[in-house]
């Protein structure tokens, strides 16, 4: 009872802001917000990529992978009518993790529409990867999140980083593969660039507040061997940094490819 | 009447301070930067300096806990005496005695620089200290794992609350208290600084001919009152790059083989052995260097080629009298300033 008065007394004080803040509502919530989900699927071929099974490559060689991670940014979202959402910067850092199923779908809140290609960064920015501790939170983070992901010798993130081993290599049990790719390009001097942006396009993707809409992304590991530069584990198996490794940017950031896009039923 | 509002509101104060726990309260601290240095590279924006984080980051700076084997701390390569840099140690070593691949640069004035290393390979004050702290040579532990020892530590946690208001220790925190400290390590007072403030030191005649032929012969690379342009050079110490490719270590590219940071000559009387490698052990082989010793390759910086002929043309007296201009770089406030020893 006392409460209530004391509530009410609140509201008559208030009534004016109120008051104004209703008349504000509207305009702010009138872009309503849906649901996307961005799923990474890693396969080998037409197989989910599994960390226990054993793969044959384009060039006849065994692999079986003990390690796929990559990094993508920087998302951004063209409608049908040409203009551009932006996942906000401080929000759009994601770190797919083979091993940790839960990393492999971005859930992001986005802006009710008809929307016509998805862009993403494998990797990050450089801008970001030039600021100080305080811009690099979660998967950023150099001491929890980005563990194992980050050049120290060069203040740098591997954008990509992909292991294995292979029976095809003399000594299998302790002669892997290693692929880390990275590289943001320099700082006050031009270094090593491997920032690549992919671009996926859809007939259509509807993002509404009653559906959330997830959109399949498949990375191929099959095709990472035998792209525009084919790589034999025989011939290189370890690429970390190097002027080979923009090479294998512009091979792994092709194989980023749309499989589909699935609505389901929000849950009230 | 309102006087004495004014003034028994001030006491009131005043006793209201002297109840409040000092240990809480954490002054910040505004730097005095050297009129003849230009503006600082490090954005102070993003870490105020306080009494308590400086105090924090200098007890880090000294901790052994930041190596995998508890011994081997910051200080232990970095030593005030000889301007934080590893004395004695033509490669700096590290856990376990293992021997690093580079001479161990001094630390001072690191808020003017851009990049940080011999090859120019970190980009931020703040991320310095990753470097050695992951280098299995020379600290040898991960970032996760100190912060874990840190977090376990009482005495830590509650300097970090002092010092960040924080109840866990995290890499962002860390990683700032260490350059809350090593920001603060500025070189500034030496002879040279004092005559050109105009702050009363006079330099011989010796030395003011040392500072000339300095200006014509060596200050297009070791620039400014910092000594130092910031770039990348080859500077023709060795033609063998096969142990160490330098810059391109860290750019790929190979016009940048061999080449190395351009170090600051701040204090050099005292950081001896110099060069990435340490092979050169007084200012004398240096000298004897620059004069006699430049060795070609593809890379060799162009100023030290002048017509065919490698080095630059010096006289033994000439080098005498910049021998003796080096030494009005040193700072002994600096090299002995109890704010920042170990003890
Ligand atoms: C095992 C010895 C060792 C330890 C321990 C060590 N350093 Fe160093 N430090 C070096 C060497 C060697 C270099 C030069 C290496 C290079 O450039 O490749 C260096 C370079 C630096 C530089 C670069 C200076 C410049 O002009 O670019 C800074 C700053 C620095 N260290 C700070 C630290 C801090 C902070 C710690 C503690 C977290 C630390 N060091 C621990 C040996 C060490
Ligand atoms: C072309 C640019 C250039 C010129 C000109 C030049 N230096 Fe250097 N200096 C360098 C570079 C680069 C290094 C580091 C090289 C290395 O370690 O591989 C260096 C290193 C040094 C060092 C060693 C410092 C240390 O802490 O290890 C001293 C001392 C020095 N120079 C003095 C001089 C003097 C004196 C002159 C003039 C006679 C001079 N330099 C001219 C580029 C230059």
């Amino acid at each position: 009872m006392k409460v209530n008065k004391q509530i009410g007394n609140f509201v008559t004080r208030n009534v004016r802001v109120a008051l104004m803040l209703a008349m504000l509502f509207p305009a702010l919530t009138f872009a309503q917000n849906g649901k996307l989900v961005l799923s990474f699927e890693n396969t080998f071929g037409a197989e989910p990529l599994a960390f226990d099974k054993e793969y044959t490559n384009a060039h006849g060689e065994n692999l079986r992978f003990t390690l796929l991670n990559y990094f993508i940014s920087n998302i951004k979202l063209t409608r049908t009518d040409g203009s551009v959402y932006a996942v906000p910067q401080d929000s759009c850092y994601f770190l797919v993790r083979h091993s940790v199923p839960e990393t492999h779908k971005i859930e992001l809140t986005v802006p009710e529409g008809k929307y016509s290609s998805l862009t993403f960064l494998i990797g990050v920015d450089s801008l970001r990867s030039t600021q100080g501790p305080e811009k690099r939170q979660g998967v950023l983070d150099v001491g929890a999140g980005a563990r194992g992901m980050y050049w120290q010798w060069n203040s740098g993130y591997i954008f990509f980083k992909m292991e294995g081993k292979s029976k095809s290599l003399p000594d299998s049990t302790r002669n892997g593969f290693y692929y880390h790719i990275g590289g943001y390009g320099g700082f006050d001097s031009k270094t090593l660039n491997c920032i690549r942006y992919r671009t996926l396009t859809f007939e259509k993707l509807k993002v509404s507040e009653k559906k959330t809409a997830q959109v399949n992304v498949t990375f191929d590991a099959s095709k990472f061997f035998s792209a525009q530069t084919p790589i034999k584990v025989t011939e290189k198996r370890s690429i970390m940094g190097g002027p080979v490794s923009v090479k294998i940017a512009d091979n792994y950031k092709d194989i980023f490819s749309l499989s589909g896009v699935i609505y389901s039923r929000m849950k009230k | 009447m309102r006087l004495k509002v004014i003034l028994s509101g001030s006491v009131l104060g005043v006793i209201a301070l002297m109840a409040f726990d000092f240990h809480v309260f954490n002054r910040p601290v505004e730097l005095k930067l050297p009129s003849n240095f230009p503006e600082p590279v490090y954005d102070f924006k993003t870490n105020p300096l306080t009494e308590a984080g400086i105090q924090l980051g200098k007890e880090l700076f000294y901790d052994g806990k930041l190596s995998r084997t508890g011994v081997v701390s910051c200080g232990f390569c970095h030593q005030q005496p000889s301007a934080f840099t590893h004395h004695g140690h033509e490669v700096s070593h590290g856990v376990d005695d293992r021997l690093g691949k580079r001479n161990s640069l001094p630390i001072s004035n690191l808020i003017w620089m851009k990049t940080f290393f011999w090859d120019g390979g970190v980009n931020h004050l703040d991320f310095v200290p990753l470097n050695p702290m992951e280098n299995p040579l020379e600290m040898d532990e991960t970032l996760e794992n100190v912060l874990k020892k840190l977090n376990e530590s009482e005495h830590y946690r509650a300097a970090f609350r002092q010092a960040f208001g924080v109840d866990e220790i995290k890499s962002t925190e860390f990683l700032k208290a260490l350059s809350q400290f090593t920001a603060t390590l500025i070189s500034a007072n030496s002879r040279y600084d004092k005559y050109v403030r105009n702050e009363g030191a006079q330099l011989t005649a010796q030395e003011l001919n040392g500072l000339a032929l300095f200006k014509s012969k060596c200050s297009s690379c070791h620039a400014t009152d910092l000594f130092t342009d910031g770039s990348y050079r080859n500077n023709g110490i060795t033609s063998d790059f096969r142990f160490d490719k330098g810059r391109e270590e860290v750019t790929s590219d190979v016009t940048d083989r061999g080449k190395f940071k351009v170090p600051s000559l701040r204090n050099v009387e005292y950081t001896d052995p110099y060069m990435h490698d340490g092979r050169l052990t007084s200012l004398e082989e240096v000298l004897n260097h620059y004069s006699d010793g430049v060795k070609i390759s593809e890379t060799l910086d162009p100023l030290l080629l002048k017509d065919g002929r490698p080095g630059i043309a010096l006289t033994e007296s000439e080098k005498a009298d910049i021998i003796t201009f080096l030494k009005t770089l040193t700072d002994k406030e600096f090299l002995a300033d109890k704010r920042f020893s170990e003890y």
